[in-house]
């Protein structure tokens, strides 16, 4: 019986979530249109943006390497370039969402829109600007062999770990220039420091950790950022994201992880947080009170703006392997 | 005489490489028949010249008419050329990783020799997931793929009257790898069997049976001596087709095999190097195909384990540590004590219930080590610390009135070598430094917590006795390098 309810309480509300989504879209309009180009079985790449013109260029050329075909972006009002930017790229297809932010749950409203829209039976990278998927085999393999290889044993969605980066120094005090890789200027990860646990009503793992928990979050560890993410999801109809890219309906998806003796493949997001320019979009985010909780991460950012996230212990980034040699991802059964 | 070679390809869509690969067997010399699936047709634009294509069955997964195009295909390769002694099975992704001369000699030298897996059903190990037996025993007229539900529904139906289904009279059923290499000689003497037609009515409506129908015909009614396939394809532990790729190159080269499946489609450098016509270099040192499942088994035991969640609970490591317990509060200084006497990294206070941890609170793993931390997932944070410490040479302090969240999951975990210091509730006893009555009322808890701790121990944790450890305090940790052979850990005296 409580199965039942439980049932109906999910599928309630993913009709909720794609509704709001639908009314949502309302707020977007389209700016340069390329959507022709999508090919059937193409890997398209969503992301929301506001003011990212430093990181994009490498942004784009990193998920072209790897084999996106399509980028679907949404600009919320930035007033930097990046919506020339982004409208001059040959291959990405600009929305402009005028509305807000908050009001549409971080973004992920208008994303659910576009998916629903136009990644139903492709595969679909959902990340943002400063996130850069690191996959099993990717030294000799491209992202389509992984595809593949899911789509074959009916796989739908694949798990990462949401890496913080950071410098050596302060992340204030150094310096990063436009379309530089910023391996070079944040190559160090904590190379243990992360927890997990069940949620045993949508099944995904909330996993917390990484330098932010360790500094900003010391005293109160359960309100550290989650680090678990869904970004590679073989997209269907009546799927959509429930809370940011952490949890996805219908609930199935979440489980990411194994569940048996038999291992799943999985990643990590290397999360570019700590550029220079964090400080100055701190300030402004405080101001505009447009991110999760009223934008408490970026209070706490500016509090400490000269934090030093480095120690003897932190682990500089080699490749997968190093990562998966340290339990951060793993390749599975996919050799 | 020189062996003259039929193939079958069972292909659906992968039409480019059926096309590659076929060219290059029928410029050697080969006969080559293509069946593409009938739901999908022979793709447009697709051209082999000299071979014959067809699209008759559909040649869904696990149905019958996997074997109905394969008979097609034998029933056209002999009616061209009946002068043909080997027809070998091939899939769209099947590829030759050695050269045509080389498998046209060894036929050669073999001209009398079936190459197929066949194992006697009863011998289950060999299907690895999924239905065993009732594969034959139940009937299954509904598809896996396409209809699910049906097909579970199905089986759970005929579970329940018992339905029991006997092979034909006489009949063995064995079971192995879907491609094969037979003889035409075999062939022929299979089809020609008068009970052919009834063993094709009694297959038609088992599941898979292109892995049982070949093999359970030729172990029976063939007396021509057998030897393993010449495709080698494994699987993994649910049951798929490993699948190989550029970099699987070399392992390939030195596998030993005539065909190797499953290639990625996209795999250029397989597709190029194999099917190229320059001699090929060979490796010189053989790697068996169990390599790669080696590789993964020894992946799978540790990689993943953040985001690896079991349901039944916390893998810590699988590196041995060590616990003790009671010890610390028998004696304040002995963590300093181990610290000083072993090599092993001590951390002393981890499970304390509102601890103060000191000094360097970083582990090497970068692991905050804090009240609020442990507080807030214990598992996590003892799992990172022994995570951190990857050579294994850690010890963690327990005493009485810690938190006894992680204690059932110390207990579970087998790489864990519990030392446990009997007693030590006395210790608050003898100290002296509390008021009497204080004092015996912390002894009567800790004895509690004591008793409440030894109960779930296992048998092979490690006891010292009260006495033992008042009259020498190394006793502790002399003891730890002879512990491990076991004979004395079972103590019989216990709370």
């Amino acid at each position: 019986m409580t199965r039942i309810f439980e049932l109906l309480r999910l599928r309630t509300e993913r009709s909720w979530l794609l509704f709001r989504s639908m009314v949502k879209s309302r707020e977007l309009r389209l700016v340069s249109d390329r959507l022709n180009q999508i090919e059937p079985g193409d890997i398209l790449l969503f992301f929301c943006a506001r003011n990212e013109l430093q990181r994009l260029p490498f942004f784009f050329d990193y998920y072209r390497k790897i084999g996106v075909r399509h980028f679907i972006a949404v600009d919320n009002g930035s007033d930097d370039g990046t919506t020339t930017f982004l409208s001059t790229q040959p291959d990405c297809t600009l929305w402009v969402a005028t509305g807000s932010y908050r009001s549409a749950r971080f973004g992920m409203d208008w994303i659910n829109a576009l998916l629903a829209r136009y990644a139903v039976g492709h595969w679909a990278i959902i990340v943002d600007p400063d996130e850069f998927l690191v996959f099993p085999h990717q030294n000799v393999r491209p992202l389509r062999a992984l595809l593949d290889w899911m789509d074959a044993g009916n796989i739908r969605s694949f798990g990462a770990l949401l890496l913080d980066m950071y410098p050596k120094g302060s992340f204030s005090a150094s310096s990063y220039v436009s379309g530089e890789n910023p391996l070079d200027h944040s190559p160090y990860f904590d190379p243990q420091n992360y927890q997990s646990k069940l949620d045993r009503f949508y099944s995904n793992l909330w996993m917390q950790g990484g330098p932010r928990q360790r500094i900003y979050y010391a005293d109160r560890p359960e309100r550290a950022p989650a680090l678990n993410k869904i970004p590679l999801v073989k997209w269907s109809k009546q799927m959509v994201f429930r809370s940011s890219t952490h949890q996805l309906l219908p609930r199935g998806l979440n489980v990411t992880y194994s569940q048996s003796a038999i291992p799943r493949p999985c990643g990590c997001l290397l999360h570019f947080k700590f550029l220079p320019s964090l400080k100055q979009k701190a300030e402004e985010e405080q101001k505009r009170r447009e991110h999760y909780q009223y934008g408490q991460e970026y209070i706490e950012y500016l509090k400490r703006p000269d934090a030093l996230f480095w120690t003897d212990h932190s682990a500089q980034f080699q490749n997968w392997q190093q990562l998966e040699e340290l339990g951060l991802m793993s390749r599975g059964d996919w050799v | 005489m020189t062996a003259k070679i039929g193939f079958i390809i069972l292909a659906h869509s992968n039409s480019r490489r059926v096309a590659q690969v076929g060219q290059y067997l029928i410029e050697n010399g080969g006969r080559v028949f293509v069946h593409f699936d009938a739901q999908s047709g022979v793709p447009r634009g697709f051209n082999l010249s000299g071979g014959m294509t067809a699209s008759k069955f559909k040649t869904s997964w696990g149905g019958f008419g996997l074997i109905d195009a394969t008979l097609h295909g034998i029933e056209m390769l002999l009616l061209e050329d009946s002068t043909l002694t080997h027809i070998v099975l091939m899939s769209e992704t099947c590829l030759p990783i050695r050269s045509f001369r080389e498998l046209r000699e060894h036929l050669t030298d073999h001209p009398r020799t079936d190459f197929i897996n066949c194992f006697d059903f009863a011998d289950a190990d060999w299907i690895g997931d999924g239905l065993a037996e009732e594969r034959l025993t139940l009937f299954h007229p509904f598809s896996f793929r396409t209809q699910r539900r049906a097909f579970d529904l199905n089986v759970a139906l005929q579970r329940l009257l018992r339905v029991q289904r006997k092979p034909p009279e006489g009949i063995t059923p064995y079971i192995g790898d879907q491609w094969w290499c037979l003889t035409t000689e075999t062939i022929r003497r299979v089809l020609c069997n008068p009970n052919f037609e009834t063993m094709k009515r009694f297959f038609r409506t088992t599941w898979i049976p292109d892995e049982s129908f070949f093999q359970t015909l030729v172990a029976n009614w063939s007396d021509m001596p057998s030897q393993p396939a010449l495709t080698c394809a494994e699987f993994d532990r649910s049951g798929k087709p490993y699948v190989f790729y550029d970099d699987h190159l070399d392992h390939l080269r030195s596998a030993p095999a005539f065909f190797a499946r499953k290639i990625w489609p996209e795999a250029d450098m397989l597709y190029d190097t194999f099917l190229s016509h320059a001699p090929k270099v060979r490796s010189e040192h053989r790697v068996s195909m169990r390599s790669k499942t080696s590789q993964i088994r020894r992946h799978a035991s540790n990689m993943g384990q953040n985001t690896d969640h079991r349901r039944r609970g916390y893998r810590l490591t699988s590196t041995k540590f060590y616990v003790f317990v009671g010890f610390g509060t028998a004696d304040t200084g002995f963590a300093d004590h181990l610290r000083g006497s072993t090599d092993l990294v001590v951390y002393p206070q981890v499970f304390k219930r509102g601890a103060q941890f000191t000094g360097a609170d970083l582990t090497p793993g970068n692991v905050l080590l804090s009240p609020r931390n442990l507080r807030y997932n214990p598992h996590a944070l003892v799992a990172n610390i022994l995570n951190s410490h990857a050579d294994g040479s850690v010890a963690l302090c327990f005493e009485p009135g810690d938190q006894h969240g992680i204690w059932s999951t110390l207990l579970r975990t087998s790489s864990a070598h519990i030392v446990f210091l009997e007693d030590h509730w006395r210790a608050r006893c003898t100290d002296g430094s509390n008021a009497l009555r204080k004092r015996r009322v912390q002894a009567i808890y800790n004895r509690m917590i004591a008793r409440d701790l030894i109960k779930n121990l296992r048998a092979d944790f490690q006891t010292i006795s009260w006495d033992a450890f008042q009259s020498d305090r190394h006793i502790a940790f002399e003891t730890l390098g002879n512990s491990t052979d076991g004979s004395d850990r079972q103590r019989a005296r216990l709370g």
